[in-house]
């Protein structure tokens, strides 16, 4: 299975990567650290789950979510963000994402989206 | 002569994303405790010293009008001073959506911006320490008036050498809101900020 | 080892601030008696109803709000504490000052048991500092008002008055406004100068460094001075000099003040010049021959002379050939003149075609001398007609007036006209 996990943090990236393999120690993780190059590895990848921040450089996470909606309307991209107000929540659920989790995102909750999407 | 504490690429993204967290707390903390929907920005750190921040201060926010400088000091593992500006045109619309008048007198307006101040420090600060693993006092928050961007006096800063600015922005569009955030940290807090970082990492790397 | 359970509630009622414990409706928990002194409300009296009925006037909004946000951010909030107290009203027993009849709170929320939706309310009496501030801030306010109209004066000097300040040696410091604007300097433009470049050279070195002995004295210098504007005119001013000294008593720096008598030169060079030769008039003359009989210690080789000149049968001109061509030889004279004459020397139109001279430091063959000069100057001179001067010299010795030097004078030129014209004579 690859995932592929967008954030212009490196913290951000770590501490979900590291929650990931705590609970899929076999799955392929590919990192993005903005919009667009997230974009482009979905395009060459086809990662099952992608999980995407909203505020990052080049190209911002609603945008490449647009796209990637784009790409295929089926794909399953988590937000993962410090915006956690209901308002900026509904907007990218209408934009085709499947799940908003605020950050920081703890193992619990991670094992719970991942059991949602992958099952 | 006190030493430099020189912070890695690593130590700067993990206080910028600590401190996009805390920042998304403030604002959702906002639109609920004061019925406010914001906009985030991405918070902007430096490391500087007193002229820096002075100069700092001066790019960021306009001359031309009067500022509601709110100043907030705290204390423990992680000190330093939180302060919050906004301009006189945003404290009135601050005064009229917290008090819902039209006119808001000036007892009103400073609450106002007192509260604001309030929920905007402690939940950003909270959220950066508790990640931390730290607990943190705060102090009563003060206001002045300022006309111009000259927040910063040299002559009662001296003690500071070396400065960590925090500086963001909250935008409530539909209020007529916003306003700039700094934190600031100084000598000894921005070793115990580094030393606190470094546990983070550590833990995350293990 | 452990504290003893009572501790807490002495602990509470010692402390020199008014402690309570509300819940989210305002019921009251706790009162210490800090309040029930100050309040007037004892403890069981308060617990257990709401503040609502003891102090119905405060804003409950804003309270719950605050409330609401230290229980759900578990972390405290305050009021204001600059401004008028928004809190429960306590009186304030202070006589000797009274600019507050209730006390200054500063009040403080804090969370106390969360999930019960209780928070302490901790409230400080700041009245004394606040006094102190508002106080300050009058002064302030008063300040800046005198602040204001002295800017607003200074602003009215910088627009109005032609102001130069100088340091100690005369280097121009600052130059005000109106100075710039009227003289067509740019604004910076004069700074560092000399003062003495923008001073007309007509002022004597002798008056300048008298100027400058006067103001190193420490007095105050008046005088008339010519400053040339930027675009060379020359302009005559009024000027008083005032030295300024600093703290330690040494002089650094000048502030002169100027004012423009441009009119009233105009009007003094108008009543002191014959119109027709811009000569001196006799006016002028007499002054200045005033000014020379009051000096003293003219010794026989070295004192003044007067030297009336007449123009020989000017009238014989006039009736030829008309009296404007009669001026025209009046005026021609009267350049060849001025222009033999040595700087220092004076020359003025006496009257119909006398002139009169005023040599200062001459001995009697120098008079002479000069006269002669003068006399083969206009001799030489090559006009639609020949002319000639005769010349009357008298020298000064003591004891001579006005009058008595120029009889002589008039005397002697009586004796050149009668000895043939065209030469000169010296009694």
């Amino acid at each position: 299975m690859k995932i592929l996990v967008a954030d212009d943090s490196k913290l951000a990236r770590l501490s979900l990567i590291k929650s990931i393999k705590g609970l899929e120690p076999h799955c392929e993780i590919i990192e993005a650290e903005n919009g667009l190059i997230a974009v482009e590895q979905f395009k060459e990848n086809s990662p099952s789950i992608v999980f995407l921040d909203l505020t990052m450089p080049v190209m911002d996470g609603y945008e490449a979510l647009e796209k990637i909606i784009e790409m295929n309307s089926k794909a399953q991209v988590v937000i993962v963000t410090a915006d956690i107000q209901s308002q900026a929540q509904a907007q990218v659920i209408a934009l085709g994402a499947k799940m908003v989790i605020p950050k920081p995102i703890s193992s619990e909750k991670m094992q719970a989206v991942l059991e949602q999407l992958v099952f | 002569m006190l030493k430099r504490v020189e912070f890695s690429g690593d130590h700067l993204d993990v206080l910028r994303e600590l401190m996009n967290i805390a920042v998304g707390n403030a604002t959702a903390s906002i639109a609920d405790l004061l019925q406010a929907f914001g906009t985030m920005h991405i918070p902007k750190i430096a490391i500087s010293d007193i002229k820096g921040l002075k100069q700092y201060m001066h790019e960021t926010i306009p001359n031309e009008s009067s500022h509601y400088v709110t100043k907030q000091l705290f204390g423990g593992p992680l000190g330093g001073e939180f302060i919050f500006v906004i301009t006189d045109e945003v404290a009135i619309n601050l005064g009229n959506h917290l008090y819902d008048v039209e006119a808001p007198n000036d007892a009103d307006i400073y609450d106002a911006v007192i509260e604001l101040t309030n929920i905007l420090s402690a939940t950003m600060i909270s959220r950066l320490t508790e990640e931390l693993n730290i607990k943190v006092q705060f102090f009563l928050p003060s206001t002045e008036i300022i006309s111009g961007n000259d927040l910063i006096y040299l002559e009662e800063t001296a003690e500071y050498s070396q400065i960590i600015i925090i500086s963001t922005q909250m935008e409530f569009q539909n209020q007529n809101i916003n306003g700039h955030i700094f934190i600031l940290a100084k000598d000894a807090m921005i070793q115990s900020l580094k030393d606190l970082i470094d546990q983070k990492l550590e833990e995350l790397y293990a | 080892m452990k504290k003893p359970v009572d501790y807490p509630n002495i602990l509470l009622d010692a402390l020199e601030h008014g402690i309570m414990i509300v819940d989210e409706a305002f019921n009251v928990m706790y009162w210490n008696q800090w309040l029930e002194i100050n309040t007037g409300h004892d403890y069981s009296n308060m617990v257990g109803k709401s503040l609502l009925t003891f102090y119905p006037e405060i804003d409950y909004r804003t309270l719950q709000r605050k409330i609401r946000t230290t229980l759900r951010l578990n972390s405290p909030t305050f009021y204001d504490a600059s401004l008028t107290n928004r809190f429960i009203p306590i009186s304030r027993n202070k006589i000797s000052s009274s600019l507050l009849s209730t006390m200054q709170l500063q009040v403080t929320i804090s969370p106390y048991i969360i999930d019960q939706g209780m928070v302490m309310i901790a409230v400080y009496d700041i009245s004394d500092l606040h006094e102190l501030k508002l106080t300050l801030q009058k002064q302030m306010e008063k300040i800046a008002h005198l602040n204001s109209e002295l800017q607003h004066d200074k602003q009215i000097i910088d627009d109005n008055l032609l102001i130069v300040k100088t340091d100690g040696d005369f280097h121009i410091i600052e130059v005000s406004k109106a100075f710039n604007t009227f003289f067509g300097f740019e604004k910076n433009e004069l700074e560092d100068c000399e003062l003495q470049l923008i001073c007309s050279d007509k002022i004597p070195v002798s008056e300048y460094a008298q100027m400058k002995n006067t103001l190193q004295n420490g007095q105050r210098w008046s005088g008339e001075i010519e400053i040339i504007s930027k675009n060379g005119q020359a302009i005559w001013v009024d000027a008083v000099v005032t030295p300024w000294s600093n703290n330690s008593g040494s002089l650094n720096s000048y502030t002169a003040i100027y004012h423009d008598i441009t009119d009233k030169k105009r009007l003094e060079l108008l009543a002191t010049t014959d119109l027709l030769t811009k000569l001196s008039n006799r006016y002028k003359f007499d002054e200045i021959f005033d000014i020379m009989l009051m000096r003293e210690h003219w010794k026989t080789d070295d004192t003044f002379a007067i030297v009336m000149a007449d123009i020989d049968h000017f009238k014989q001109i006039n009736d030829i050939y008309g009296h404007p061509r009669g001026d025209e030889v009046l005026v021609q004279i009267a350049k060849v003149l001025s222009q033999t004459l040595q700087t220092g020397d004076v020359i003025a139109r006496w009257g119909g075609e006398e002139f009169i001279f005023l040599l200062s430091h001459v001995s009697a063959s120098k008079a002479i001398h000069v006269a002669e000069k003068l006399r083969m100057a206009v001799e030489q001179l090559r006009l639609f007609v020949d002319v000639r001067l005769s010349f009357g010299v008298s020298l000064f010795v003591e004891g001579d007036t006005h009058a008595t030097l120029l009889n002589r004078a008039d005397t002697a030129l009586y004796k050149a006209k009668k000895n043939g014209r065209n030469r000169v004579e010296i009694v």
